[in-house]
């Protein structure tokens, strides 16, 4: 008899220290989970706004790599057939390192350059949190077309030039988002009648989402104290992202033919009123 | 594990940015520092290079008129289709060559060339 109660009353016991337990457990959950605040993801589809870079990083181990084409000025007309006749081209890879940082290499025509990028998330916007994404970009150009035949004087230094950008952005709707951008441009040969060896501008660009797979892009760079005498123009293009599957595909008309940040941000040739104007598209497949 | 992943990222940025300061420099030179100094540029020596590097991407056989391929070209092209103005300014059209101006250096090379009566060799 005793055993028996002995046995129930141990079996008691243990069922009210498992329950409460239990309850200590749920309690944790409990504490914990309002803590823990939800990154707003996609503030833009596009690993670019349409020549800026935007927000958006690659994920953990995997790679895109990016097809991107600006024809020939759009004026000219039938003359060059609307710009196909010109063509420059930009061939290259994304590696997703982490989640927050990835690396990247390309090469395009125009003066055979080579871009190395960085690419790295500092903070993401959270839901009733933290307000914006902040990401760091880092490019570096190597001229290769230079030649020691026109350039004694050269020295492998003056190949380089580089950018440094903030990507400040927000989501501000479901449909709608937005972009802040502090950059500085730093070039090791440059033209003093045309350009300046450090330069800083401000781009802006956001997004509007027209249905599921189609958005409507905009950006647009300021130089800030640009040279008197320069014959650049500040960024401005107009784009539209078509995801499909795999790919991304970006329509841009732009005032910019070339495709590297430093050239984007500094040497636009064209304008919007009445110069030179660019048609081109950038494609991203992800494996 | 996050904390370590934020650790491991930004040593990654760190190392990067240590080596990038290593690696590359930041010295800047401009076009005329290192451009040929000249007074009596010629076709050979001077302007053939600067107008293949810069021209024949495009002005090659038929594919762009004027062919810039040869000194007759050339010439030809200063002489009837306002190579310097073309080069120099938005005057005449789109300014050539596409991407962006030509170096001051080089513009002012290619005119000395011009006032000089285009030299050959």
């Amino acid at each position: 008899m005793s055993v028996k109660l002995f046995l129930s009353l141990v079996f008691g016991l243990s069922v009210i220290a498992q329950a409460s337990a239990q309850d200590d457990l749920l309690k944790q959950l409990d504490t914990v989970k309002p803590k823990e605040k939800q990154v707003e993801i996609a503030a833009f589809k596009g690993l670019q706004i349409c020549n800026m870079q935007s927000t958006k990083m690659t994920a953990k181990g995997e790679w895109y790599v990016l097809i991107s084409h600006r024809f020939g000025d759009l004026t000219e007309g039938l003359d060059n057939f609307f710009g196909l006749d010109d063509a420059y081209t930009k061939i290259g890879a994304i590696y997703g390192i982490t989640d927050g940082l990835s690396i990247g290499l390309s090469r395009q025509t125009n003066n055979k350059i080579y871009e190395l990028t960085a690419k790295y998330r500092l903070k993401s916007q959270e839901i009733d949190g933290f307000p914006v994404t902040i990401v760091g970009y880092n490019t570096m150009d190597i001229n290769t077309a230079l030649s020691t035949d026109i350039y004694p004087g050269l020295e492998t230094y003056n190949r380089f030039a580089y950018t440094t950008q903030l990507l400040i952005s927000r989501k501000f709707s479901e449909k709608f988002s937005a972009e802040l951008t502090p950059i500085y441009i730093h070039k090791n040969l440059y033209d003093q009648t045309t350009e300046r060896e450090n330069q800083f501008a401000i781009g802006t660009g956001a997004r509007y989402k027209l249905t599921k797979r189609l958005s409507v892009n905009l950006e647009y760079a300021a130089r800030i104290d640009a040279p008197e005498s320069t014959v650049y123009h500040d960024l401005l293009s107009l784009g539209l992202d078509i995801e499909t599957g795999g790919h991304i595909f970006q329509l841009v008309f732009s005032n910019c033919q070339t495709l590297n940040d430093v050239y984007v941000f500094s040497n636009a040739t064209g304008k919007w009123n009445g110069g030179s104007l660019y048609f081109g598209f950038n494609l991203y497949r992800v494996f | 594990m996050k904390k370590i992943k934020i650790f491991l990222t930004t040593l990654c940025v760190f190392l990067m940015v240590l080596c990038g300061v290593f690696v590359v420099s930041c010295e800047s030179n401009t076009y005329d520092d290192i451009s040929k100094k000249t007074i009596n540029p010629t076709y050979k020596a001077d302007i053939e290079l600067i107008v293949s590097h810069n021209c024949l991407s495009c002005h090659y056989g038929t594919n762009q008129s004027p062919n810039l391929e040869t000194y007759d070209g050339v010439k030809n092209a200063c002489i009837n289709y306002n190579l310097v103005c073309r080069i120099e300014s938005e005057n005449c059209g789109e300014r050539m060559p596409q991407g962006g101006k030509l170096p001051q250096a080089d513009i002012d090379l290619i005119k000395l060339w011009v006032t000089n009566g285009f030299v050959e060799k």
